[in-house]
Parts: structure tokens; sequence; C-alpha cells
């Protein structure tokens, strides 16, 4: 049986010089590391476009899932681009506030089309 | 802890694809208990940092979770048996998994001695002064 019923990541088309994923499932340590790999071929380092994540069908994210979202927030903003965050689930933004890192990141609340 | 004629024990592999088992055994245990979505969503979020924790501190075989219920809430306990040694890949960050534990959780310790954990959380709204603690 696969395992796509825990995370699955889905890539949206370029919107100018914007690239979406969106997320379903859990983010945990055991999936963490496929979000990694799906914003490891996001591109190399220099030549990565902004990022819009949409987190609405998130049910679950613990500190792992947080590590990897600040480094690629952290890797875009150094690469003078932006990493979106959109409609955060519940679990998700609670996360946030948990850890203050609410007001860190740029979230905005409409779901992805 | 008190041993209960009506605990629940699990036993998994030491891994982290078992860690969205171990939320879903706490999470049955809250909604049991008339935990409410806020409360739910902390258990599973204080079992998952916890044991995470366990399973960076070295290669184990089985890590078991021993859910009780009393009165005041919820007590699960973790703890990890086997070979031990070093673990591949560090996957946690240990400090911010124990303090989110300890944030969601009315009380959490991790014993790096056994290795294990022991969290208690009662139902939101209850009576009671939560406790703080850690090592």
């Amino acid at each position: 049986m696969g395992e796509t019923y825990r995370l699955t990541i889905t890539h949206g088309d370029d919107v100018g010089s914007t690239r979406t994923l969106s997320l379903a499932g859990e983010l945990d340590a055991y999936t963490a590391p496929e979000l990694e790999a799906a914003l490891a071929d996001h591109g190399p380092d220099g030549t990565r476009p902004s990022l819009r994540v949409d987190l609405s069908r998130v049910t679950f994210m613990d500190s792992t899932g947080l590590r990897v979202i600040i480094r690629a927030d952290n890797e875009l903003t150094a690469a003078g681009r932006q990493l979106v965050l959109v409609a955060p689930s519940a679990p998700v933004s609670r996360l946030f506030e948990l850890t203050a890192l609410d007001d860190r990141f740029v979230i905005e609340s409409g779901v992805l089309e | 802890m008190v041993q209960r004629s009506g605990d629940v024990h699990i036993e998994v592999p030491a891994v982290h694809r078992s860690l969205r088992l171990l939320r879903l055994a706490v999470a049955d245990a809250a909604v049991d208990m008339g935990y409410d979505v806020d409360g739910i969503e902390a258990v599973r979020i204080a079992v998952d940092e916890l044991a995470a924790i366990l399973l960076a501190t070295g290669k184990w075989e089985t890590l078991t979770l021993t859910i009780s219920r009393d009165p005041a809430g919820l007590v699960v306990e973790g703890a990890v048996a086997g070979s031990g040694g070093t673990p591949s890949t560090p996957a946690v960050d240990g400090i911010v998994s124990e303090l989110l534990a300890v944030c969601v959780a009315d009380y959490a310790l991790v014993d790096g001695d056994r290795p294990g954990f022991t969290f208690r959380s009662q139902p939101p709204g209850s009576q009671g002064s939560p406790e703080l603690s850690g090592s």
C-alpha cells in the first residue's frame, strides 16, 4: 500500500515568477523529508522563484514540518524571493501561534485555486 | 505510574512511521474522555513531539505507549527498548519538541536515562493547577 495518504504534494502552475505547492495530509518527522525533497526540486539556490504553499488541507504538523518551512523561508528570503503560506489549517495555525511564528511568515487566508 | 485495568498499551516499531499510530491512539482516548477539538490536538502534538525525542536518542527496536485515564485526565507514558545505539539521522530538535510538548500538556517530562517520557493532560475547562517540568 502506498504512503500517499500521509502527505500529498501537488505542484501547481507557475504564475509569473511564483510557483505553487499544495499540501494535503500529515506533515511530521516521517513525511517532512518528502516536503524537503519537493522544495529542493523547486530549483537550485539562486534561481528559485517565489513560492506559495497551500496549507489548507494539512491535518497535522509538528516541529519537524515547521523546521522544513522555516528553512525554505530562510533560503528564499536570502535569494530575494518570498515564501507565502496560504490558508493554513487550524492545526497548522495553532502550531504557528504556539511557537509565535505567525508574525514571522507571510500568511494569506484565501485558498489557492 | 499505577497500572489500571483500563490502561491501553501499544507497542510499535521505533520508527517515525509509527508516530501517526501513536497520535491516533491518544486522540481516541481523548475523544472518549470528552476532550474538545483543541484538547485532542494538544495531546496529538504532545505524544508526537515526545515520541520523536525518544526516537532521536538511538536506534531502538520498539516504542511502547501506555495510556491511562484517571479523573484528572489522560496520563501517557512512552518508553523505547531494544538495541539502542546511534541514531542514523537525528530528525528532531529535542529542545523545540520538548518545549512544544510542555506548551500543550499540563505536565511533560522526558527522562533521558530510561529513556522515556510522561505527559499528563486535563480536559480543557477542568479544574486543577498545571505543572510544568522537563529535564
